[in-house]
């Protein structure tokens, strides 16, 4: 059923990772993403792998979860490679026609398509290890700073929390309003592209309704709950950086560092 | 001219983790022109079983018979048979979309591939039907009207569609009294100037026992018992121990009669009730028993 | 302690489609009372409730809440944070994914610390009895467990009063019962001044005091026997009545030994089998 997609993609666990601050998290992501592009030699790629499948191993979430996350990019993946692999001048192994495979070409498309993978493996120990409140705790203590500039971090992250917490609720209703029009005969997957839109008015116009008086009653609700903005409000969970939190971020510049230094290994 | 289940299973999720029966081995059937009353908890089965009679879900196992045709075959006559069973979901007003009233009635009837003039035909019809002026309101928005009106035009719009069986899963849900009262007496109304059957899912017994003349209960997705209305009634024991209870005048006198007075605990209406704790205290004037 | 005084209210004042919505309306709530307000659909019934803690404002008269007026802006949080609102629809007052971040909501609203947040959130959980939902997420919960949530979030900003606006209307009989139960609890151990408005009349004999509003003014006031056995007016107004009181006020007019004021089976009970 439609009711039971998760919100966002967090696997509960106890793990370090688990465990550190989202901020972290966030700072050590985009960290290992930069030492991901600072590489540029088979052993920097072996040692940035080693590094990312000892992060996954830490974050004790199951492998096919990571692996489900590289399904959606299988196209881009084998587009990437495709394009390297007959594109790259240099030696010729195999030709037929105008098309030339090149030893050149493989090594460039093992070496993309690897640091592809460990992108988005990074990308996903995120997501699988946060739950999208506490990512949305980071947005708003990170954005904070910029307050001062007219950046409204509270507002923002209040609507995030408002659409997390109402994804499963349109959801469901989207999936009751689709069966009451089916039961008045409509079809959603007949006709040509035009007739489609139009067979989805019947679902979009309640849908939007709905949707603002939800968020005409939420409003009511919440200010009855003396909800006034972010001014004087204090959070359940107040983000602090832990020792823990220090000691990955310095494990993270580390990691950084060596990646950089990888540019000068002869192979 | 029947609908009927044939020892029909249906399975959500069937081999994932979150298997769930919901139905289990259920048959029933329904007689031609009758007002039944399905009753049975949240979670019963009694919303699965409302999408299986129409064919918007499939059952797992068994078949689904409306007047003859098993309505799971392939074709397009069984598409069309489908629609003999008009279904009408919790909140229908949730479903209104159109500008006017009038074309969100005759949406039915054009998917139904009606051209313009019967669609009208229908609309008029089906207004009338459920106690709308078709005059007054055709050119009005829909969300315009009260939460009452708002419904029965949403009931409109599938009675257009000229169902021979009406499945309505609890129409007086957040309605007041009176809007319930409303509703509750336009429905019956309808099933006496149509050909129609309709089936009533509810909460309440004691609006099934002042409609319905047909009563299938559900509990953890079987058929505890069906039959008719004062038959099935009679098994109050069974209704109290799946927690269903009885209507509250027929409440009352099992507590009199348990309590030690002669009564009749058969009535299911307050001047039923009335005639007969009345006799029992007449009674008691010359015998004194109690 | 709320106080309505000679509260009018005009929705879309000075334009064509102005409505009188409440029209004179005295009402006197004390602490630890547990009043209910029935009356059909448009009777005005949610906007006294409104009133009740300042979300709406009167057009004239005034409403108090112990010594503050509802129109003075700076008292508004106080008000708010004493009379706490309970709304119809279970999922348009959930605010957050998980249990504990929102009966969490209000206490961070008002500033608290975490520690005394997360007292609070414990302490609530356990009024609405639903200590083992902590961290479930309210989308998987049924309705009376999320009604429940949301009472708990009201708790958890320790409220003097609780205005419930149709808590049940869209909840079946088990979820009806919760919510109903939990209510009476509050009440009766926690000494919560309960206002509920309903159109359930099971709901309004188990109030102290009954409200019956029409067309935006009271137009009976009394205990649940005394409104109750005023079968035909009730009647008129497009109200139910229980059946065991029907029974009782015809059976009075033959029976004088029967009272009219019946509410129960076994009230009844006890009259015909002594």
């Amino acid at each position: 059923m439609l009711k039971d997609i998760t919100i966002g993609q967090y696997i509960k666990g106890n793990s370090v990772l688990h465990r550190l601050d989202p901020r972290t998290k966030i700072f050590g992501m985009l960290a290992v993403m930069v030492a991901l592009f600072l590489i540029n030699k088979w052993t920097g790629l072996l040692y940035i792998g080693v590094v990312v499948f000892a992060i996954l191993f830490a974050s004790q979430v199951p492998l096919r979860f990571y692996l489900k996350g590289i399904k959606p990019l299988l196209f881009i993946l084998i587009f990437t490679a495709l394009i390297q692999i007959f594109l790259t001048p240099g030696n010729v192994l195999w030709q037929w026609k105008i098309f030339h495979i090149t030893a050149e070409g493989i090594r460039l498309a093992v070496f993309m398509c690897t640091r592809l993978i460990l992108l988005v493996m990074t990308t996903s120990v995120l997501t699988l290890t946060t739950t999208p409140i506490q990512l949305t705790d980071a947005v708003e203590a990170l954005l904070s700073p910029f307050k001062r500039i007219g950046v409204p971090a509270h507002e923002l992250a209040m609507m995030m929390t408002i659409a997390l917490r109402f994804i499963p609720t349109l959801i469901d209703e989207t999936d009751k309003i689709m069966k009451a029009q089916a039961a008045r005969g409509a079809s959603f997957d007949e006709g040509g592209l035009i007739q489609r839109a139009k067979a989805l008015l019947p679902i979009l116009v309640p849908l939007f309704l709905n949707a603002i008086k939800r968020a005409d009653e939420l409003a009511m609700a919440m200010e009855a709950r003396c909800y006034h903005g972010g001014e004087g409000r204090t959070r359940l969970n107040e983000l602090a950086y832990k020792a823990a939190d220090y000691r990955a971020l310095v494990v993270v510049a580390i990691i950084v560092v060596i990646a950089f230094a990888t540019r000068w290994v002869a192979f | 001219m029947s609908l009927e289940l044939k020892n029909v299973y249906y399975t959500y999720n069937a081999g994932g983790p979150e298997e769930t029966h919901a139905i289990n081995d259920v048959s029933f059937t329904i007689p031609d022109h009758s007002f039944v009353g399905l009753v049975g908890h949240t979670g019963s089965g009694k919303s699965t079983l409302v999408q299986l009679m129409n064919g918007l879900l499939a059952p797992t196992r068994g078949e689904v018979v409306v007047d003859g045709v098993n309505i799971n075959d392939k074709g397009k006559e069984v598409r069309a048979q489908r629609r003999q069973v008009g279904l009408v979901f919790q909140y229908p007003e949730y479903q209104l979309f159109e500008e006017t009233i009038a074309k969100d009635v005759a949406f039915g009837p054009m998917n139904q591939g009606l051209d313009e003039a019967a669609q009208t035909e229908r609309v008029k019809e089906a207004m009338a039907l459920v106690e709308m002026d078709y005059e007054r309101f055709k050119d009005h928005s829909p969300f315009e009207l009260s939460g009452g009106q708002k419904r029965r035009v949403a009931i409109a719009g599938v009675v257009a569609m000229r169902p021979h069986y009406l499945i309505l899963d609890e129409p007086t849900a957040g309605l007041d009294p009176l809007g319930r009262d409303r509703i509750l007496e336009a429905i019956y109304r309808l099933y006496e100037n149509s050909d129609m059957s309709i089936i009533l899912v509810s909460h309440s017994m004691d609006d099934v026992a002042r409609f319905a003349n047909y009563m299938v209960v559900m509990n953890h997705g079987q058929k505890v018992i069906e039959g008719k209305t004062a038959e099935v009634f009679a098994q109050a024991e069974l209704l109290e121990r799946i927690h269903l209870g009885v209507p509250s005048v027929m409440a009352l006198l099992r507590a009199l009669k348990s309590a030690g007075m002669d009564v009749d605990t058969s009535a299911l209406t307050v001047n039923e009730g009335i005639d007969i704790i009345r006799a029992a205290l007449a009674k008691r004037k010359e015998g004194r028993e109690c | 302690m709320i106080d309505v005084n000679n509260v009018v209210h005009i929705y879309n004042a000075d334009s064509d489609s102005e409505i009188l919505a409440l029209d004179h309306v005295n009402l006197h709530i004390e602490q630890g009372e547990h009043i209910a307000i029935l009356g059909r659909n448009g009777c005005g019934k949610s906007t006294l409730a409104k009133h009740l803690n300042g979300l709406l404002l009167p057009t004239e008269g005034r409403v108090s809440v112990d010594d503050f007026d509802t129109l003075d802006a700076d008292h508004s949080l106080d008000i708010l944070q004493r009379v706490g609102m309970v709304f119809q629809n279970p999922d348009n007052q959930l605010v957050a994914t998980t249990v504990l971040e929102e009966i969490a909501f209000g206490p961070e609203n008002l500033g608290l610390p975490r520690e005394k947040i997360l007292e609070r959130v414990d302490e609530a959980l356990k009024m609405v009895q639903m200590e083992d939902f902590r961290n479930a997420m309210p989308h998987h919960l049924s309705g009376g467990q999320k009604q429940r949530i949301a009472i708990a979030g009201i708790i958890a900003m320790r409220p003097e009063t609780i205005v419930f606006d149709e808590p049940t209307a869209m909840l079946d009989p088990d979820g009806r019962e919760e919510v109903v139960s939990t209510m009476l609890r509050l009440n009766k151990e926690e000494g919560l001044t309960i206002v509920n408005i309903t159109h359930f009349m099971e709901e309004a004999v188990l109030a102290d005091r009954v409200v019956v509003m029409d067309d935006g003014k009271i137009v009976m006031e009394g205990t649940p026997r005394e409104i109750f056995t005023h079968v035909d007016e009730l009647r008129a107004l497009h109200l139910d009545v229980p059946a065991v009181t029907e029974i009782a006020v015809q059976l009075h007019e033959e029976f004088p030994f029967i009272p009219r004021d019946v509410l129960t089976i076994e009230e009844m009970v006890k009259v015909l089998c002594p």
